[in-house]
């Protein structure tokens, strides 16, 4: 049975799908069988894996939109082994209006997911959009965990408490399994001293809720996502993917507690 | 005094505040302050299934004392005694807190309210009305009709 774990922060750039698409591959480099979920209207996550989003018959939107048509329908392979993805598609960016008037219109993505897609994978992973609508409270009814990608600075924070909010929310009223498995600070300078000095309070006040790992900032993330690869296949040596890997190692002994 | 000094400003008490809701949220998945009751509730509810499991007749007698005592229906029979996946690790002993959250999620797991909800919807739709139609006809409002609709599942399948 798979773990699901949405990848959300209404604050835009911090790293969701950089994350996202990192932590896939690191985990499927791991031996784990990995589905990413490509919830963001924006469509970076696809883009990156060379998917075309606009030349697709079905997509993720009519999968939520039709309980007939089933989500193992529309899974693309990658290039990589273990690694497989929903895409995004283009008419999400019409989902609030579309979905809202739906009975049920925030379990629609937990419906979809069958057992035996669970079966299929290891670990489904959503990168969530940047807003705390619809699609972001689907990725959370359909998840067991959250991780939440924030850069050690006070416009993260506010982000946070807003959150929390919505999380709060969605466990009690949808998901009561929903856990938060940790806050991953992102785009760490350790050259700034607001952000040791940051991390230095967060790691005391956000105690276990916080991951040990920490994602500095590294200019080859982002030459990897300009050349549509992750970090690992773009320069397995850099900084970047040693973090990522030390990441997925922190989410699998995670899991593998709380089974 | 240079402005510097105080680089991350009023960012202490949000981080503060956001730490507090972050450890009640664990807290709230594992309430540490109720060791004691949630223990014991825990014992109970670990024996309740194990004596359920293991004496099919007293699971029998309870099922029967909630249908008044009506003739003996072999709806539940042929159930598989519930027997819960969960087992007690070495490493559990010493987090209690761990191991009563991971138990509490295997028995939210085995029937939560979502799949409840979703099973009775499956039913709904895949069951003809003519069964319905039955119920209506020979069933009274009250338990009984809780009683034919057991039969018309057990038909059913």
């Amino acid at each position: 049975m798979s773990t699901t774990v949405s990848i959300v922060n209404q604050k835009g750039g911090v790293g969701k799908t950089t994350s996202t698409h990192n932590l896939g591959y690191a985990l499927s480099e791991k031996g784990k069988k990995v589905l990413l979920i490509d919830l963001d209207p924006q469509m970076n996550l696809s883009t990156t894996m060379g998917i075309d989003c606009y030349a697709q018959t079905n997509t993720i939107f009519d999968v939520l939109k039709d309980k007939g048509l089933p989500l193992g329908s529309i899974i693309k392979e990658t290039s990589h082994k273990n690694l497989d993805i929903i895409p995004a598609a283009f008419e999400l960016t019409g989902a609030e209006l579309e979905f809202a008037r739906k009975i049920n219109s925030a379990s629609l993505l937990s419906r979809s997911i069958s057992n035996s897609l669970k079966d299929d994978y290891d670990f489904i992973l959503i990168d969530c959009p940047p807003s705390l609508g619809i699609l972001t409270i689907n990725a959370l009814s359909a998840s067991d965990y959250v991780i939440i990608p924030m850069q050690p600075e006070v416009y993260g924070l506010y982000g946070i408490e807003m959150l929390l909010s919505t999380y709060e929310e969605v466990q009690e009223e949808i998901n009561g399994n929903l856990e938060i498995m940790g806050v991953l600070i992102t785009m760490h300078d350790a050259r700034l001293s607001l952000h040791k000095e940051m991390t230095e309070k967060i790691n005391e006040y956000f105690k276990k809720k916080v991951f040990k790992t920490i994602i500095k900032t590294n200019t080859t993330l982002k030459e990897a996502q300009s050349n549509n690869q992750t970090v690992f296949e773009y320069d397995g040596r850099a900084r970047g993917a040693k973090n990522y890997m030390s990441l997925a190692e922190e989410v699998i002994k995670y899991v593998e507690k709380e089974e | 005094m240079s402005k510097k000094k105080n680089r991350t400003g009023n960012s202490g008490d949000l981080i503060k505040n956001i730490g507090e809701r972050l450890s009640g949220e664990k807290e709230n998945n594992s309430p540490r302050d109720n060791k004691n009751t949630v223990e014991d509730e825990e014992k109970d509810k670990s024996n309740d299934i194990e004596k359920e499991s293991s004496d099919p007749d007293n699971r029998e007698d309870k099922f029967k004392s909630k249908e008044n005592n009506t003739p003996q229906d072999k709806w539940n029979d042929k159930q598989e005694p519930y027997r819960s996946s969960f087992i007690i690790k070495p490493d559990m002993e010493d987090n209690f807190d761990n191991c009563k959250k991971i138990f509490r999620k295997q028995l939210r797991m085995n029937l939560s309210k979502q799949n409840a909800i979703e099973l009775g919807w499956l039913l709904l739709k895949n069951l003809d009305d003519k069964y319905f139609e039955e119920v209506k006809a020979t069933s009274s409002p009250d338990d009984d009709l809780i009683k034919e609709l057991k039969k018309v599942i057990n038909e059913y399948f």
